[in-house]
């Protein structure tokens, strides 16, 4: 009698193998929990790794606001320091902006030449034909002698009959920052006993000059520190330091009489 | 339905499954530490910033001690009020040391400057105070008196300047042969030169003090801050002149 199977082709176990009545759906859904699986620890790492990151975010935070707060309590030193540096920063400025008077009279006696004297001195910062005081001061409004006033000097004197005029006026330009040397007046003092109203001795040529400056430069920023000594010492000019100053040439003298101081 | 057709959709729903967990769970997470990661940036900045803050100031209350010195001294040069008698006591101690005869000082009243923008009126303008002064001497120790004048502040080459006394700017210079008035001196009357100074000195901004308030141990506390700041250091010392 031959044997007949009676199961269903379709539902036959083939030989070796396990039974697969789902078709490999059940492979999907293993494969599937897997990467849910997957999905929930990455899931879990990513909130973690939140956690830790804003624990880290919120410490620098508290850090950063310690520090700040630390920094705050400083703060007065720090504008104290800023304080110092605008004050040494003006005050510098102030320095820098002035018109060196001592060193022109030093450059006046060293460059008048002998025989010539000088019997009246006056000079201005800023004044008529420069530039107008009002439009200096706007630049720098602190100091009386902003940069862009112009220095002018007008001198009175003798000078000697001969050639005496025309080498005052190139001893002059020999004047450190003068631009420019302008003759006003020349008159040759024709009384014999001198004097007269214009001082000078008799054949002298008396003058008047009109000497402008080179505009006073803005301050250089150069300046790093102001330093303040203590007790002064001895450092004051002495009458020494104008004589050595003017010593190469004839000094300057400003008398009534011209004859009275030439040397 | 037949296997194949399970299979196709169990395949689907397994996909609908990881893309919604993915787009839904997981990425949103990752979105957040990503902001996490920028969060902690930023405070590492902010840190970084506020420890150079930090540095700075300490330095600043390191270099406390000598910032103040310098400010009290350079209220030698400008100081917080007129201070005429030791401007005249300045100008006379020099006018006496190199022998020149002081016969007249007259001051105006202060002119203030209203402060502009750059870099050289950073600081507000300091009050001018202008006034004339006439003297007698000879030409030499003019010279030597106005230099002495102007090396009260005095700037030098390498980039400093010396403080000794009263900033003064010299406006003008007049001089002329003395008068009469030198006989009476002793002086040789021929040799004696008469010089009226217009000059101007200076005077901090009204309503600022020399040192703000600050005393040689802390300076004053700015407005809004604690009384004693977090060194431990209290922003004033009773007691201390």
């Amino acid at each position: 009698m031959k044997a007949v199977n009676l199961i269903p082709a379709s539902e036959r176990q083939q030989s070796g193998g396990l039974p697969n009545h789902s078709n490999g759906v059940a492979y999907v859904l293993l494969g599937g929990l897997v990467l849910v699986g997957g999905l929930g620890a990455a899931y879990g790492l990513a909130e973690r790794e939140l956690h830790e990151k804003e624990k880290e975010a919120a410490q620098l935070e508290a850090q950063a606001q310690q520090v700040r707060a630390k920094a705050s309590g400083l703060a007065a030193y720090k504008s104290f320091i800023a304080l110092r540096q605008q004050r040494e920063e003006t005050i510098l400025q102030l320095i820098n902006s002035r018109f060196n008077w001592a060193h022109l009279l030093a450059e006046l006696g060293a460059d008048l030449p002998s025989g010539a004297t000088v019997t009246s001195f006056s000079g201005t910062i800023g004044g008529p034909g420069g530039t107008s005081t009002a439009t200096a001061k706007t630049a720098a409004p602190s100091s009386s002698t902003p940069p862009g006033s112009l220095p002018t000097v007008s001198l009175s004197g003798c000078a000697p009959a001969r050639h005496g005029l025309p080498q005052v006026l190139s001893r002059l330009r020999l004047i450190e920052g003068v631009k420019t040397v302008e003759l006003k007046s020349g008159t040759v003092n024709q009384t014999s006993a001198g004097s007269g109203s214009t001082g000078c001795a008799g054949g002298e040529m008396s003058f008047s000059i009109s000497i402008t400056f080179n505009v006073l430069p803005s301050p250089p920023t150069t300046a790093k520190q102001v330093l303040v000594p203590g007790p002064r010492v001895s450092v004051q000019p002495t009458a020494a330091t104008a004589k050595k100053a003017g010593a190469k040439r004839a000094p300057v003298s400003l008398s009534k009489t011209a004859k009275e101081v030439r040397r | 339905m037949s296997g194949r057709d399970r299979l196709v959709v169990a395949i689907v729903v397994l996909v609908i499954v990881l893309v919604v967990g993915w787009t839904q769970v997981v990425s949103p997470e990752r979105s957040k530490v990503s902001t996490a990661e920028h969060k902690i940036e930023s405070a590492r900045s902010a840190l970084t910033s506020a420890q150079s803050e930090l540095q700075q100031a300490q330095q600043a209350k390191a270099a406390y001690r000598t910032a103040y010195a310098a400010i009290v001294a350079l209220g030698k040069a400008v100081p917080a009020s007129q201070e005429i008698p030791s401007l005249l006591y300045e100008v006379e101690a020099a006018s006496e040391h190199h022998h020149v005869d002081l016969l007249s000082v007259s001051a105006t009243s202060a002119t203030s400057t209203a402060p502009t923008t750059g870099a050289a009126a950073s600081a507000q303008s300091f009050q001018q105070l202008p006034f004339t002064f006439t003297f007698e001497g000879t030409y030499a120790d003019l010279y030597n008196f106005l230099k002495h004048v102007q090396e009260f502040a005095a700037f030098t080459p390498p980039g400093l300047a010396v403080v000794h006394g009263r900033l003064l700017t010299i406006d003008s210079l007049n001089l002329a042969p003395a008068g009469g008035s030198a006989a009476s001196s002793g002086k040789t009357k021929g040799h004696t030169l008469s010089g009226t100074i217009t000059a101007t000195a200076y005077v901090l901004p009204a309503g600022e003090t020399l040192t703000e308030g600050a005393t040689p141990t802390a300076p004053r506390p700015l407005p809004g801050t604690s009384s004693s700041n977090a060194a431990g250091v209290p922003a004033t010392i009773k007691g201390l002149p």
